[in-house]
């Protein structure tokens, strides 16, 4: 797929498209090119370099949502032009075969001086009446001028809240950037946790098993031994366990000898007549996010469950042990959680995820017991 | 404390998608084509999608010698010949496997029936099924009533723990007579809230979309009805002819094949009135309603309002391919009918006096189903270069299978100076629109029945009611001399004379 050079005009912008499409059916020779969308993406990339890596990953997102794609990135600081677009339109071939998906790529790299540009040309060239959703890639940025402009466009922000440089100086930042009433907001980190709070949901499903799940004293999330502090990911597992679990009020518990040298942080959370030790650890396993989690009842019951990744990564195992029942044990395949696998499952939503929310303001109250690993 | 053991609260949320609880699936006739085609592949598609409980458990029950292990090398082998997912990964596979149990049995056995008690109980220990139970009946109608009294009599179909469901796959009998014998006979075992009758059409996405095109847009429904709606055709075409089937196509035919059961369902869904909610007993209470406002055809009308038809040697999709009576296990004389086309009337406010057309049948020239809602004309063509008569009316295409979509056929000018009107389509295809696959209409609809959801499952009341408006037609050709087949060669779109059955001018549309 070639891209063309275009000024930055949203008038030309779409002229050019509307001659690639044309060009397009030409070149198939079975007549007018007839695409469907669905939305808009807008995307926000971290620096130039970044550009084309986000255009790679946009093709299987296209597949399932056929859409106009708008890449923004800033300019290096020795770019020669002030804004610089590009546009490219092409036809994907659907699963069943059809050529007729249609993929519209508009990139504009702009030097911080024209920011105010973009948002304007950004604003004109959305599709009217589709949905458009902003997937801002840099989490560390957000909350930026760019920012706050695209957003009042953005029908659902898509942010990566694993990517925060430290998470507890940021999380009361990126907490604070979403409470407005008008956004709705998808958090990649919460979304590759999807696999992991279904199958820990079925451990308890059925009237012989849900029982237990009020019966649960501790709880640990272990995650991947890279970087040297407690990631998103398990963050917000453990924040929904606990939310869920209708324990409140966390009291950082201080890790204590040898055997918790690798604890993160501790907690213990109340609840009527009852008390939650909530901890997060990290692990051995290589990586990045959640590798286990531990949940156990009181001792009284001795009943256990755990959910860990599989060694290669693409599955998860189950296990549980009941009192006076053989264990039962599980594995799923879940496949890679690659960005745009993520990111097409948001596409599917389009309202506030409310849980998301609550367990948002979850993670923020147990935030202040973080400390480096 | 009562209440909290009750719910799941992990189970909050927007993107779990619904589990059912841990139950285990007995499949009566589990050395079958059905098994292995269609259940199978599903209910391990379903796993992959971690949309069924860790415990979920299936139990095959049938005459042929196997143990567990050689059950569950046949289904793994199976799943990987007819899923449409790929390879089958190793571990998951063994993970699903392992809740994989075999039972060789005969059906009309008592004792058989203690072993499946004691095998069930067992399950439920190790896999914490806990009484949860589906029994499949993917076995000749001829076996229903016989299993069901045995589940009963050994105890299986009712129980203090857990919950008891059926499902039994189409046919319902064989007309009004047979179908009430056997409802009659499962209803005194299974409660009607326990029987899930399976229709395939019903798990299909578009038909489900039928519901939500009529009903999540508010540009359609005031205009479906008699005022703005000509008639509406509703077409179930196979390339097909009667292959492995011989035996029970020519008891069956047809009408009884295809119109009874999906014709009739993807009717009342075309037809139905707003319900009050999407709960399921509300949605069939609609759908009944159109049912028993369609007048059954006595008489004349037999011959005015039903066109009949069987295939004889012919062309279809570049094969020469046999006619019906030359087709293997088929009688040479065989009076049964590969094709039948219908003018029914739905004689209640909203649709009164307009004709819905059905047709279905095998070796047509492509394999299709879809709904065509074709307006009326505009009152007065303005357009002088145009002979009223060439302007092609609105019409409203729903494609059920296959490239499921929606496309909307209307009038426009003819780029140039004249007034040349040229019909166009604006076309909407789910493969387009959202490139994801859509689940297999087995897979949610097995997974509908675990969660207890019978709305896309045919009551017994509109499975009465629809063999009330067939048998008549049914016994009136009983009584007349035999037709004169084949009328039709195989390739075509039937007789000649299901065209002469549409009314003021129009014609069948060529899909």
């Amino acid at each position: 797929m070639s891209h063309t050079e275009v000024p930055a005009d949203a008038g030309k912008v779409e002229k050019e498209l509307r001659h690639l499409w044309r060009s397009e059916a030409e070149k198939s020779g079975t007549g007018p090119v007839l695409c469907s969308r669905t939305l808009n993406l807008v995307v926000y990339c971290l620096a130039a370099a970044d550009l084309q890596a986000a255009a790679e990953l946009l093709d299987p997102i296209v597949m399932q949502h056929p859409c106009r794609a708008i890449l923004v990135s800033p300019a290096a600081a020795n770019a020669e032009q002030e804004i610089h677009t590009e546009v490219s339109a092409s036809c994907l071939t659907s699963h069943t075969g059809n050529r007729y998906i249609g993929r519209e790529l508009i990139s504009i790299v702009a030097k911080p001086a024209a920011q105010a540009r973009v948002a304007s040309i950004v604003r004109a060239l959305v599709l009217p009446d589709l949905p458009v959703f902003l997937w801002w890639r840099d989490a560390n940025s957000l909350g930026n001028d760019l920012f706050q402009q695209l957003r009042e466009l953005a029908s659902r922000i898509i942010v990566d809240s694993a990517g925060l440089e430290d998470l507890q100086a940021d999380w009361p930042r990126v907490h604070s950037l979403f409470q407005s009433p008008d956004t709705a907001v998808s958090d990649l980190a919460w979304s590759r946790l999807t696999s992991w709070r279904q199958l820990i949901a079925q451990l308890f499903d059925g009237p012989a098993r849900t029982p237990y799940v009020h019966r649960l004293r501790r709880v640990v999330v272990e995650f991947g031994n890279e970087g040297s502090s407690v990631q998103a990911d398990a963050l917000l597992l453990a924040a929904w366990l606990a939310r869920q679990l209708g324990f409140r009020n966390p009291q950082p518990v201080p890790p204590q000898g040898a055997r918790e040298q690798n604890v993160s942080a501790v907690w213990e959370l109340s609840r009527t007549g009852s008390r939650l030790r909530l901890e997060l650890r990290q692990g051995k396993r290589p990586g990045h996010g959640v590798c286990a989690v531990f949940l156990s009842c009181d001792e009284k019951d001795a009943a256990t469950f755990v959910v860990s990744r599989t060694q290669d990564g693409k599955g998860l195992a189950t296990r549980s042990e009941l009192p006076g029942q053989p264990p039962l044990r599980r594995l799923v395949r879940t496949g890679e959680d690659s960005p745009s696998r993520l990111v097409s499952r948001e596409l599917e939503i389009l309202g506030r995820d409310a849980l998301y929310e609550e367990v948002l303001r979850m993670a923020s109250d147990l935030t202040p017991a973080l400390s480096a690993a | 404390m009562a209440a909290l053991t009750m719910e799941n609260p992990l189970r909050e949320g927007i993107r779990l998608e619904r589990t059912p609880d841990p139950c285990v699936m007995v499949i009566f006739g589990a050395s079958g084509d059905l098994t292995r085609r269609k259940l199978m592949p599903a209910l391990y598609n379903l796993s992959r999608e971690r949309l069924l409980p860790a415990g979920f458990s299936v139990v095959g029950f049938s005459r042929t010698e196997m143990n567990d292990e050689q059950f569950r090398a046949a289904m793994k082998e199976a799943v990987e010949q007819f899923g449409e997912q790929g390879p089958v990964d190793r571990e998951a596979w063994e993970s699903f496997a392992e809740g994989l149990f075999y039972l060789s049995a005969h059906p009309g056995h008592p004792e058989d029936y203690a072993s499946l008690s004691s095998l069930l109980e067992e399950v439920d220990r190790q896999r914490g099924t806990n009484g949860n139970r589906v029994y499949y009946l993917a076995v000749p109608p001829s076996s229903f009533a016989g299993i069901v009294q045995q589940l009963d009599a050994a105890g299986l179909a009712q129980g203090e723990k857990g919950w008891r469901r059926l499902i039994i796959e189409k046919p319902f009998g064989h007309d009004l007579q047979s179908a009430r014998e056997l409802n009659q006979a499962i209803s005194k075992v299974f409660h009607e809230e326990q029987i899930y009758r399976i229709d395939h059409y019903l798990g299909k996405e578009t038909v489900q979309n039928l519901l939500v095109f009529r009903f999540a847009n508010g540009i359609f429904e005031p205009i479906w009805n008699r005022r703005y709606v000509n008639h509406v055709q509703i077409t179930a075409a196979e390339t097909v002819g009667v292959e492995n089937r011989a035996s029970y196509y020519e008891e069956s035919g047809a009408l009884r094949d295809m119109v009874q059961n999906h014709l009739s369902q993807v009717l009342a869904l075309t037809a139905m009135e707003p319900p009050a909610s999407m709960g399921a007993d509300e949605v069939r209470a609609e759908k009944l309603k159109v049912l028993r406002a369609i007048p059954p055809l006595v008489g004349d009308r037999v011959n005015s309002c039903v066109v009949r038809g069987q295939y004889g040697p012919g062309w279809v999709d570049g094969k020469q391919v046999a006619g019906y009576r030359s087709e293997p296990g088929i009688n040479p004389n065989s009076t049964t009918e590969t094709f039948v086309a219908l003018k029914l009337f739905v004689e209640n406010w909203r649709w009164a006096g307009v004709p819905f057309y059905l047709r279905t049948g095998k070796r047509l020239p492509k394999h299709l189903t879809e709904i065509v809602i074709q307006f009326r004309q505009a009152p007065l063509l303005l357009f002088n270069h145009t002979p009223t008569d060439q302007v092609s009316p609105n019409l409203l295409v729903i494609r059920i299978q296959p490239d499921e979509g929606i496309s909307l056929k209307f009038n426009a000018k003819q780029p140039g100076p004249a007034v040349h009107v040229r019909p166009v389509t604006m076309d909407f295809r789910y493969s387009t629109s959202f490139g994801m696959a859509s689940a297999s209409a087995y897979e949610r609809l097995l997974l509908d029945c675990m969660l207890g959801d019978p709305s896309l499952f045919a009551h017994r009341d509109a499975v009465e009611t629809a063999w009330s408006i067939l048998t008549p037609i049914l016994e009136a050709w009983a009584s007349q001399p035999a037709p004169s087949f084949p009328n039709y060669a195989a390739g075509s779109w039937g007789p000649a004379e299901a065209d002469s059955l549409l009314q003021g001018g129009c014609c069948w549309r060529q899909p």
